[in-house]
């Protein structure tokens, strides 16, 4: 078809798909007139609609072979066999493996490259560099064994395999003297050396490519590869890749100049630093090759240390170092300094030559001989500026001294100030992340793992004062606690579904843990500070106490932790993700108090559930025995033993809690049921059907439910199982007893009472989902609705699926129906079963849910702002015109702040909208993309990220007056900033730059 | 290398072409660290949709603020492509190994099962075909299998309005139905 006829065709088919069904042979008729070929071609698409049925609508992606398509384990490369993946970096991944042919196993490291260094020429370069790089034979650099090229074209690299630790993580661990760290360095500048006399240039020197053995012998990884990868990258040209990392790599890298040996020794210089300080040398590099300065004494950066007011970094430094800050000053003082200064000039010329130059210096210093660097320091005229670069971390930089660099920048700032208006606070150049400010405003918290480890800091705003506080996951978002002294972090992505919010006191005490179900980002955290939008509604969010309740148009149900709540204690145990792909078992009360982790082991343990009455026993799922097997822990003791059951991938499990006894679902036997005797250990088969058996569930009304699976084919190819409900008399199954037929149906969810059972069916031809329920006393199943809509929405008593239905604790079920019109959250009573009531009915998906403190909830759908009274059905508010985008801002008192912008209309408008529907504009703020609003000053004042012509602006907009200030003109290209707080009559601001952030005072 | 994922956002939405590649390349690895760690973890209680390994991949990647507008439907625009591309490719690979063969999927909502469902490579060529005939309908459809944008979020990608989607959903869908068909 081609696009005019398909346009044609394509208006009438929506025009016709827009009506009910029972009216649309007679409109297609009547659209068509004449043009018997439009309506046949019409009706054809709309046969072939009906006939296909939901499969487009509810399509599921095998998304484990998506995950097995990206995973390399297993596969072959060549004659090797990936065994492991080992790291990843920006480059490509690093696996282990295994040489699989040519008679002999001989274990190897892999490097993979990223399309993105896929360049033209990389073949032939690496066949140039492959004997070069072969020659490089030296005790202490790893050999290039080999290389190729995947199925997919992507270029691999194959090296002598070498385990060990990280240059400055080892010196670390043992605690090396500052001695010792030289020693050690020199041996890794004589292997440089030797690759500079034969006309290897390293380029990506850095601790993570310095491993050290067990033995204490450094070895040097990539050596070439960067050169393999980039070609000569001494044109500076924009394709070319400046494959380096930008902490060790030299000026005149990181401006694409040619490179030299003198490159190899300012990253030799920069890892010396930094082994013997302890301090990063980040900041400090970005500061010197902007503004052509110099890096500090090393010993300067060491004696700034006594003044920083985080005793534990002093000490840990102190103590990693066998020594006291002052004695490390000390030692560092005189030669070494000197040598850092040399090795580390932002002029090549000024440097040692080559590695072999800083070795030797490294041994005159080591044998008491003088060094040749002192002589240069001496001559070296800007020693004043040192004292302004303070210490190595940036987080004790005083005002005054960034508002230094800030001016005294030559390359210049990326904003402009707007005199009067706009203060620089605080500048930090590096990667620092999520800026929060307390609600007094007073301090900033933001995330960090400028030393390795992630943390959060919290940094007084005067400079007074910073905290730091260790976590094992990196922080992705941090919200403050309404009262300032607690902090909410949401952390760890290892598994979708399970985020963790984690509440901290600034001592940095865990408050609790609570496993985030829902994947997804919290869309906004009221400025309450307590109500919290995740991406499946509101919940109630103590900062001291967790997650309280989700929050429904009728009225609070119990939260949704993500674990099983035991049925007396009340407790619910659930699974955590950690950083090192594990998983621990969690303790806790409902509200998320009193928790305890069960397991810190480096297995994983998941899916826990209660075993025993008294609520201190659980069965989980473990790998601890190396081969998955089901587990069972006393938690008084801690002891865990296994049941020895293997467990497939896809098993399901449910404890008979009354029976002692555990009913798996396993797919190992063609799928059956298999009980299994929690304290003998025993297996007894329940079925042997060999149909597929999936997910048992037992019920307090005494019924044990499972799922049975029939492959079935259906038109185009769609294929899909059909899937029964089965169901036993008794929730202790015995051998020989026989399940019957509940329904032909899936996602079976009996009612708390067990009288009833819940299921959804999909009617052959139909693209709408159903959702039936059956007493379970004989009668038959009765329809509740066709228009189900399974969408993630989460009401979850009992539960934590996302499911398009659930029960709440008094046996009514709610669910979503979705029809052409419009979206509903439906209740049905069991009491009352002949009527659905409906709690929110709206024609868009709605967005942007406000609640105010007394219960009322605002959101946008489509065109209109509408609002819920609490037990209300939800009424229009204010229709604004298509084509416009709407946001729901605030309330304000009885007042909605709301605003709107056109499509391509170029502005931006800001609206009060009484409770009587009325409108009046507040404001207009020129931009053709709003990138992003915060209120502060209740709502009095706003502030915005606006883009016009391509580029960001920072306006501030006052509510009341409709004034408009522009803080910042041109170059603000990065348009994140963090939610502004108001000190007084100012206003602070933190702006996101190409790197890093800036924090602003804007005075009125 | 550490790229500004959100930068690069910004640059591609204002129009920036060359943004494309290495934000394509930072989502790629990004899923890729998620598939990783879904392939250790012999889960039994829930299988992941995409929807939710991209979900996953944007929070690791994008700066959270309280109120953008549309980094993250750009985001999913970008993740969108790149999934369509993995499951194509992939698609071809399996597609001599597929004899009948039963791999099943387990949905999210736990009991839904189905086998394969939609053939990918089938669906690639029509899509195509859909975008030669109409471009944007092309991106909706891809936007809303494989980015598991809402219909607002496409509206917001695409720079129309929700309803303009709605009905540009039904007709796609229509089509699709029609295209995907066996030959009478």
């Amino acid at each position: 078809m081609n696009p005019e006829r398909w346009k044609q065709v394509r208006q009438v088919l929506e025009e016709v798909l827009s009506h009910p069904e029972t009216q649309r042979q007679d409109l297609l008729r009547s659209l068509c007139g004449d043009d018997s070929d439009l309506l046949a071609e019409v009706h054809t698409l709309l046969e072939a609609d009906a006939r296909a049925g939901s499969a487009l609508e509810q399509r599921t992606l095998d998304v484990q072979a998506v995950a097995a398509k990206l995973s390399r384990v297993g596969q072959c490369l060549g004659p090797y066999r990936i065994d492991e993946r080992i790291g990843a970096g920006g480059m490509g991944e690093v696996y282990r493996a295994t040489r699989i042919e040519g008679g002999f196993e001989q274990r190897v490291a892999i490097k993979t490259i990223r399309p993105t260094f896929r360049q033209s020429g990389l073949d032939a370069r690496f066949e140039t560099e492959r004997q070069v790089l072969a020659d490089l034979e030296h005790p202490n650099i790893t050999r290039l064994l080999d290389g190729g090229t995947t199925a997919d074209g992507s270029p691999y690299f194959v090296m002598e395999l070498v385990e060990g630790q990280p240059l400055d993580e080892y010196c670390d661990e043992h605690q090396l003297s500052t001695r010792e760290r030289v020693e050690l360095l020199t041996l890794v500048c004589d292997a440089v050396c030797f690759a500079h006399q034969r006309g290897v240039v390293h380029r990506d020197l850095k601790p993570g490519n310095v491993l050290v053995t067990a033995e204490g012998h450094p070895k040097l990884l990539d050596f070439g590869l960067v050169k393999v990868l980039a070609g000569d990258d001494h044109q500076g040209s924009l394709t070319t890749i400046h494959a380096f990392t930008p902490r060790y790599a030299s000026p005149e890298q990181v401006h694409g100049e040619a490179v030299t040996p003198a490159a190899d020794v300012y990253a030799l210089g920069t890892v010396l630093f930094e082994i013997l300080t302890g301090c990063t040398a980040e900041r400090l590099a970005t500061a010197q090759i902007d503004a052509s300065e110099i890096r500090p004494r090393a010993s300067a950066a060491v004696s700034e240390l006594r003044a920083d007011d985080d005793s534990s970094r002093r000490d840990s430094i102190a103590s990693t170092h066998g020594t006291t800050i002052g004695g490390l000053a000390t030692t560092l003082r005189g030669d070494l300094d000197a040598i850092v200064s040399t090795a580390t000039r932002p002029a090549a010329r000024e440097r040692y030559a080559d590695a072999g130059g800083l070795a030797d210096d490294l041994r005159a210093y080591l044998q008491d001989r003088p060094v040749a660097a002192r002589s240069k320091e001496r001559a070296y005229r800007a020693r004043r500026f040192i004292r302004h670069y303070g210490p190595a971390t940036a987080l004790t930089t005083a005002i005054a001294a960034t508002a230094l660099w800030w001016f005294g920048a030559t390359e210049g700032p990326v904003f402009e100030n707007v005199p009067g208006t706009l203060t620089p606070l605080i500048t930090w150049p590096s990667s620092e992340d999520a800026p929060q400010f307390s609600p007094d405003g007073s301090r900033v918290a933001f995330v960090s793992d400028r030393d390795g480890q992630p943390a959060i800091w919290v940094q007084d705003l005067d400079g007074s004062d910073v905290q730091r506080i260790p976590r094992d996951r990196r922080p992705a978002q941090l919200h403050w606690a309404p009262t300032g002294d607690a902090l909410v972090a949401l952390e760890g992505t290892e598994i979708s579904g399970q985020l963790l919010l984690v509440g901290l006191d600034l001592e940095g005490r865990e408050l609790w843990a609570h496993a985030w179900s829902a994947p997804g980002e919290i869309t906004g955290w009221l400025d309450d500070g307590i109500h919290l939008i995740g991406p499946d509604g509101a919940s109630r969010m103590s900062p001291r106490r967790g997650a309280i309740e989700t929050l429904t148009r009728d009225g609070p149900l119990i939260g949704a932790l993500n674990g099983e709540v035991h049925p007396r204690t009340r407790r619910v145990v659930f699974a955590v993700p950690t950083t090192d792909r594990s998983e621990d078992l969690w303790v806790s009360d409902l509200d998320g108090s009193n928790a305890s982790r069960l397991t810190q082991t480096s297995t994983r343990e998941w899916a826990p559930q209660w075993t025993d009455s008294a609520g201190e026993r659980i069965a989980f799922i473990s790998n601890r025995s190396g081969q998955i097997d089901l587990w069972e822990m006393d938690i008084p003791s801690g002891e865990a033993r296994a049941l020895t059951l293997n467990f497939e991938r896809e098993d399901s499990f449910d404890v008979l809690l009354d029976t002692g006894s555990i009913v798996v679902a396993t797919v190992r036997e063609e799928g059956n049921l298999v009980r299994l005797d929690i304290e003998s250990g025993t297996e007894s088969q329940l079925t042997s059907d060999l149909q597929l058996d999936l997910f048992p569930q037992a019920t307090s009304g005494g019924r044990l439910f499972a799922h049975r699976t029939v492959p079935l084919l259906t038109g185009l190819g769609f294929r899909q199982m059909n899937t029964e409900i089965i169901a036993f008399e008794t929730t202790d199954p015995q051998p020989g007893n026989v399940p019957e037929k509940v329904a032909r149906g899936h996602r079976a969810l009996p009612s708390p009472d067990g009288k009833l059972v819940a299921f959804s069916r999909m009617p052959d031809g139909s693209r709408r989902e159903e959702l039936w329920v059956k007493p379970l006393d004989q009668s038959g199943p009765r329809l509740i609705t066709s228009l189900l809509q399974p969408v993630n929405f989460k009401l979850l008593p009992l539960g934590w699926w996302h499911r398009s239905y659930t029960w709440d604790a008094d046996n009514q079920l709610y669910y979503v129906v979705h029809d052409d019109e419009a979206w509903g959250i439906n209740r049905w009573d069991p009491e009352h079963p002949g009527t659905s009531l409906t709690a929110v009915r709206t024609a868009e998906e709605p967005g942007d849910p406000t609640i105010r403190a007394d219960g009322w909830l605002a959101y946008h759908a489509g065109t209109g702002v509408h609002v819920v009274a609490p037990g209300a059905p939800a009424r229009t508010l204010w229709e604004s015109t298509p084509g416009t985008r709407l946001r729901v801002l605030a309330w304000r008192g009885d007042e909605l702040l709301a605003a709107q912008q056109r499509d391509g209309s170029g502005a931006l408008e800001f609206l009060a909208l009484a409770p009587d529907g009325a409108s009046r504009s507040l404001a207009v703020v020129p931009s053709s993309t709003t990138t992003s609003i915060a209120l502060l000053k209740g709502a009095r004042r706003a502030i915005v990220t606006a883009n016009a012509s391509g580029i960001h602006n920072l306006w501030v907009v006052d509510l009341d007056t409709g004034q408009l200030r522009q803080a910042t003109r041109n170059r603000l290209r990065s348009a994140g900033y963090s939610a502004p707080v108001a000190i007084s009559d100012s206003a602070v601001v933190a702006t996101r730059q190409h790197e890093g952030w800036d924090i602003w005072l804007i005075q009125d | 290398m550490e790229e500004n994922i959100t930068e690069l956002l910004e640059r591609w939405s204002e129009g920036d072409g060359d943004a494309l590649p290495p934000l394509g390349e930072a989502v790629e690895r990004e899923l890729h660290e998620i598939a990783e760690r879904l392939m250790r973890r012999e889960r039994v209680d829930h299988t992941l949709q995409p929807t939710a390994l991209v979900n996953e991949a944007y929070i690791r990647l994008v700066a959270q603020d309280r109120m953008q507008w549309q980094n993250r439907a750009q985001f999913f625009a970008v993740a969108a492509r790149i999934m369509r591309r993995i499951l194509v490719d992939h698609a071809r690979r399996v597609q001599a190994l597929r004899r009948g063969g039963t791999s099943r999927t387990i949905s999210l909502d736990g009991v839904e099962i189905a086998d394969g469902d939609i053939d990918v490579l089938m669906l690639d060529d029509s899509l195509r075909r859909l975008a030669e005939m109409d471009e944007q309908q092309g991106s909706l459809v891809e936007l809303k299998f494989f980015g598991g944008l809402t219909n607002e979020e496409t509206a917001d990608v695409l720079g129309v309005s929700a309803r303009t989607i709605k009905r540009g959903w039904a007709s796609a869908r229509a089509w699709l139905a029609h295209d995907l068909s066996p030959a009478p």
